[in-house]
């Protein structure tokens, strides 16, 4: 098991948002170049888990799935406030 | 389809004739699912008060006849009432109260809403990494919202969204109030409490609504608060109650009370109206005080009053304020062993419903008679369906 997936579980058991956040945005960047999908799942979760937080992160990890289609484009449609 | 059969055509007598509601209305689980949907589905019923989400993002789950809701107070300042369950699988959303932050998020599989109930995130609804599916439109998908509004700081629900707009549900009554149309401030955490008394919701009403019982069930107000003081508070289909002459205001050791709410007009100097806003809220107003209690019915022979105490200013004195319900709490406990002796009475199968005094029950068989037009208005409806 990796370092990141240690720190991942650990952050899940914790509830600790902020770190999941960075943890799963992480393991997107680390896939990313050779596995789009598999930076999609990881961005899914990291953007799930900024939605929950209203985190700073939110729209700059959703302009991201948008880039590779998906998450649907409008505005309006993702922002939780 | 079967239709639970009690005969509620005494209960729509004139008075001096009427029987009330036979005692099926108080121990059958049939007529409480028929009475759930065609008294406190159909109407404006009190949920919660808006005091229990004072924070934006607040959010309180509760149940309410079985159904599971969430009050929210969303991004906006306003509050809502969701069915707190998701699109997906119905699963609960928020099962303990908690502050939203940003999205809530069903703890399932994670889709995602905002505080005012738009489905804001499907994750992998397309497959892994692909949220979206054109089968699913997630403006169609937002959370189930149930009608509601707020007055007198209640949050009032009409779960079947067929009755008339609240304003002109209550008009009678928001005209009569008119003047404690204004913020109310809740008294905070020793200004609220509960009793779970072991009776169906109605005989709290029953009790309320009128001033008969007050010499015998609350002798400590015979002193300055007798019967021919208090007056009856009567509009047919609307609401009912009782009012009185001689409210004294409660005063600490320097002779200090609660100030007034503004521009009262001179009746108020003395006089305190208690009403039930039909069917479940009991409401009192005073010129420094006011209440709200919100009769939850539980099963058909348990309920929860939720009791919230309402001033005009937000700093009163800590110590009247606890003094206050202190006071309103030994009344309320001192109808208990009425309410639920009247339960018991319900078990008696020669019980005819029992008759009213024309003269001292008129509020109650007013609240009676709504209930019976309820029902018959529901029962009417079903069997045109057939």
């Amino acid at each position: 098991m990796s370092a990141l997936d240690t720190a991942l579980i650990a952050a899940h058991a914790a509830g600790d948002g902020p770190a999941l956040v960075r943890l799963y945005t992480q393991a997107a960047d680390a896939a990313e170049p050779t596995d789009i999908d598999a930076a999609c799942f990881f961005l899914t979760h990291a953007y799930v888990f900024a939605l929950e937080q209203d985190h700073p992160e939110v729209a700059t990890i959703r302009a991201r799935l948008v880039a590779h289609g998906r998450e649907p484009g409008a505005q309006s449609s993702f922002s939780p406030s | 389809m079967d239709h639970p059969l009690t005969d509620l055509s005494t209960v729509q007598r004139p008075i001096a004739e009427a029987n009330g509601l036979p005692n099926a209305h108080y121990v059958d689980p049939a007529v409480f699912n028929e009475e759930r949907q065609a008294v406190l589905f159909n109407n404006w019923s009190g949920l919660a008060v808006a005091a229990d989400v004072p924070e934006i993002g607040d959010a309180v789950p509760l149940t309410f006849l079985d159904m599971p809701l969430l009050i929210v107070r969303d991004k906006q300042n306003s509050v809502r009432v969701f069915q707190n369950t998701c699109r997906h699988r119905g699963m609960i959303l928020v099962d303990t109260p908690r502050k939203i932050e940003g999205a809530i998020r069903c703890p399932y599989h994670s889709w995602c809403y905002s505080t005012d109930g738009r489905l804001v995130s499907t994750p992998h609804v397309g497959g892994p990494g692909r949220n979206t599916h054109e089968g699913i439109d997630r403006a169609l998908l937002g959370l189930v919202e149930i009608r509601s509004h707020i007055w007198m700081d209640v949050i009032w629900i009409n779960v079947s969204g067929t009755a008339l707009p609240f304003e002109e549900a209550n008009a009678d009554l928001l005209a009569r109030w008119a003047e404690f149309d204004k913020p109310l401030y809740h008294g905070g955490a020793d200004s609220r409490f509960q009793l779970t008394v072991n009776c169906n919701w109605k005989l709290a009403v029953e009790n309320y609504c009128e001033s008969y019982h007050l010499p015998w069930v609350h002798p400590g107000l015979n002193s300055y608060s007798r019967l021919e003081d208090h007056y009856h508070i009567e509009q047919p289909r609307q609401y009912s109650g009782q009012g009185t002459l001689v409210y004294r205001q409660l005063k600490d050791d320097e002779g200090r009370s609660f100030p007034d709410f503004d521009g009262l007009s001179d009746k108020w100097d003395t006089a305190a109206e208690y009403i039930t806003a039909y069917p479940n809220v009991l409401l009192g107003v005073h010129r420094d005080h006011a209440f709200a209690i919100i009769l939850v019915p539980e099963t058909p022979e348990r309920t929860t009053e939720n009791i919230h105490l309402y001033y005009a200013r937000p700093d009163t004195d800590t110590d009247l304020r606890a003094r206050n319900t202190e006071q309103w709490e030994e009344v309320f406990k001192e109808d208990v062993f009425v309410v639920e002796g009247m339960q018991r009475g319900r078990h008696a199968v020669a019980f005819d419903g029992g008759r009213f005094s024309p003269a001292m029950d008129g509020p109650t068989h007013l609240f009676h008679d709504w209930v019976a037009t309820q029902i018959e208005t529901h029962r009417a409806t079903a069997r045109a369906a057939e």
